[in-house]
């Protein structure tokens, strides 16, 4: 997705992407960000309990935690909400 | 709650697709418009034609025409350009949608909005400009081959050909100003869900403890 989004967008983007396991190169071309702010990202998701990290082998992958749940479901509740209570455009 | 927001967001992403597309095809027919006015402004020379004040004023307007076309098509496309790839991943879509797919496509109409503001705002200032050159334009080359006797009140049309031209110029103002008003229309929508947006990031912030340090 391209565009300008919020941290909030991009947080939501990343944490669903992540509901099965991901590696750091998958979420990164997925939410289209750069290593440098994905790192950021993912370093800030974590450190809040959001995202774990799992190791099988040589492979790291994040995956999204129990608590990333409430943050998606909340999250979608607000953003359908702009659809039922603003008024729409239509021709 | 999915399936009524699903609907509410695909038609308006139709009525703003069809917007933008039908500014896309009248961005193309302003720019032929204005090099036909320039082109006849300066044919008129050639052949001998007075430089009169009402020509001069039709051919700077020409030229003001043709490059609001420009500009006109230019940011159509940019708009469009965003709108398609999400509009498309929509379309492609067969069953019940789900509610991560939904908040997506608002996710990245929000993204795209928030992007083409300024284009969306010289889009509302384009077409209004092109609306009233256009008038301007309709009613000067009306002007030029309509005569007006005083004494007798009676109005003269010297060439009958030219009434489809100047409906046509009518017709494309019209157009220009009723984009400038959906345009305007759409854009207000929007940003009163980007200022929601602003207050729901205030609670997500708040309730999850989710804040940048």
């Amino acid at each position: 997705m391209t565009g300008r989004r919020s941290s909030y967008e991009i947080y939501w983007e990343i944490l669903v992407y992540c509901k099965s396991p991901r590696s750091f190169t998958a979420i990164i071309n997925r939410c289209d960000l750069n290593s440098k702010t994905g790192q950021e990202y993912l370093e800030f998701l974590s450190s809040k309990g959001y995202l774990s990290l799992t190791k099988e082998g040589e492979k790291t992958s994040y995956v999204s935690t129990n608590r990333a749940s409430e943050y998606i479901a909340l999250f979608t509740e607000m953003y359908q909400n702009l659809f039922d209570t603003i008024p729409g455009f239509r021709l | 709650m999915t399936d009524e927001t699903l609907t509410r967001f695909k038609s308006e992403l139709n009525s703003f697709s069809i917007l933008v597309l039908m500014n896309l095809v009248f961005g193309a027919l302003v720019m032929a418009f204005g090099v036909q006015f320039i082109v006849t402004s300066v044919s008129g020379l050639t052949n001998g034609q007075s430089l009169s004040l009402l020509r001069i004023v039709a051919g700077s307007l020409s030229m003001v025409c043709f490059g609001l076309g420009i500009s006109w098509i230019i940011s159509s496309v940019e708009i469009l350009d965003g709108i398609d790839s999400i509009r498309s991943e929509f379309k492609d879509l067969t069953g019940p949608v789900s509610d991560e797919t939904l908040t997506s496509g608002i996710v990245g109409m929000m993204a795209h909005y928030r992007g083409n503001k300024k284009t969306i705002r010289t889009m509302i200032l384009v077409c209004s400009l092109g609306g009233f050159c256009f008038l301007a334009l309709a009613i000067i080359n009306s002007m030029e081959f309509f005569s007006i006797s005083l004494s007798s009140g009676r109005l003269t049309l010297n060439n009958y050909l030219l009434i489809p031209s100047v409906l046509l110029t009518l017709g494309v103002a019209l157009v220009s100003l009723l984009s400038s008003y959906y345009f305007t229309h759409f854009s207000r929508a929007w940003d009163q869900r980007l200022q929601e947006t602003a207050r729901y990031e205030d609670t997500l912030k708040k309730s999850l403890g989710i804040e940048k340090e």
